[in-house]
């Protein structure tokens, strides 16, 4: 008899044109399936190709377990779907272009119905660091009111980088989870002492 | 977090041991003799810097200290010196994380560590205190705790000082890493033989290990 395979998701979102896509691709090991379509409204003023659907990849874990990436479209108008994209979530990462003004709009409006709504662990990610007129993390942080959301400079074209974001978050939502937990006093600690 | 591991059992076993460790794609090693590691100071303490981070390591007991100097720095004071201002990156603290969250409920020593320059004493003093009011330190909250990111690297220094030198040990017996059989070589252990429930924490571990293998 075979074990049932567990699922569980990480969400990546945030406003258009930040690299949700490019990162799910980064940490997927499977061909990832994007439903980029030409973009037409004011966003084709910003990029050719635009997510319209989800982007979605899969990282196996191990053999019992995997994990799912969603990419979400990046207007807010999309927000109804955090009721589903959480539920089985590990966390969420936010993405934001750190030199464009209405991404950061789009962005705080997103944050907003995240906070509201979703009771996730979440990180931010601040991409095109390295482009003339990035906000720095702290100045994205108080813009956008984030208290205490810890804002990280991450590159999403490199996988190093995406790998850290996914790290910090992992490590936050390992320090929540624990803390939901029951004590379990059956330790296997014998290569520890 | 094998370093740790081997670490603490080099300084508990107290006998003559060589740490082979591998970081990127270098290769080095770290003598410990009579109580102390072999190096200057700075040598010291960037070599326990670099094992931290190690991608593996290695323990070889009676080694040959033929060509090794004779300057050693005693082990609480390099722990002291290694940990002074360190910070982690994501991969390192998701690391120690996890490893904390494996940690069984604690006994606390107390060590006059502020005699060896240690940064985090006043943190340590608290957990101590902690563990004296409760009669057990449960290091999953005590690292929970952290009001903040500043905190929490904090405590997660205090976690590694007071592991890797024995300060904490199982609350519920075999916790002397002295009853530990000296070994010819220790290879490193998994740690994906973690708990077997897929409870989260088990589960955010694994993929923990996961992506930093990516």
């Amino acid at each position: 008899m075979t074990e049932s395979k567990q699922i569980v998701k990480l969400v990546i979102t945030g406003p258009v044109n930040a690299g949700k896509t490019t990162m799910v691709q980064n940490l997927s090991d499977s061909q990832v399936a994007a439903t980029d379509v030409a973009a037409t409204d004011s966003v084709s003023q910003l990029k050719a190709m635009t997510t319209v659907g989800l982007d979605f990849g899969i990282l196996k874990i191990d053999d019992t377990l995997e994990m799912h990436l969603f990419g979400t479209p990046g207007q807010s108008r999309f927000n109804f779907m955090w009721k589903i994209l959480s539920k089985g979530a590990i966390g969420a990462i936010f993405l934001v272009d750190s030199t464009c003004d209405e991404s950061m709009l789009e962005m705080k409006k997103m944050f907003l119905y995240f906070s509201e709504h979703v009771d996730l662990p979440v990180v931010v990610g601040a991409t095109k660091q390295d482009l003339p007129g990035a906000k720095t993390p702290d100045e994205i942080a108080a813009f956008l009111e984030l208290g205490d959301t810890m804002v990280i400079p991450v590159d999403a074209r490199d996988k190093e980088s995406g790998k850290m974001l996914t790290l910090t978050l992992l490590g936050n939502a390992l320090v929540e989870a624990q803390a939901d937990e029951d004590y379990d006093d059956d330790y296997d600690t014998e290569d520890l002492f | 977090m094998n370093s740790l591991v081997y670490l603490r059992r080099m300084i508990i076993n107290q006998k003559p041991a060589r740490l082979d460790y591998t970081k990127g794609s270098e290769t080095n090693s770290l003598y410990y003799e009579r109580a102390g590691f072999e190096g200057s100071y700075a040598d010291v303490s960037q070599k326990l810097r670099d094992i931290f981070e190690a991608d593996s390591v290695e323990v070889v007991t009676d080694p040959d200290f033929s060509n090794v100097s004779s300057q050693r720095i005693f082990a609480p004071q390099a722990i002291a010196s290694a940990l002074a201002g360190y910070s982690f990156t994501p991969a390192t603290r998701a690391e120690l994380l996890s490893f904390t969250m494996r940690l069984p409920p604690l006994i606390v020593r107390l060590y006059p560590m502020q005699r060896y320059s240690f940064q985090d004493n006043g943190a340590y003093m608290k957990m101590h205190m902690q563990f004296q009011h409760n009669g057990v330190l449960r290091m999953q909250n005590y690292i929970s705790q952290a009001e903040n990111t500043r905190d929490e690297v904090v405590r997660l220094r205090v976690m590694m000082a007071t592991y890797i030198l024995g300060l904490i040990a199982p609350l519920n017996g075999g916790a002397q890493g002295s009853s530990q059989k000296p070994q010819e070589t220790a290879k490193a252990a998994t740690t994906s033989s973690a708990q077997p429930k897929a409870k989260k924490t088990s589960i955010l571990s694994r993929i923990i290990n996961r992506i930093r293998g990516l």
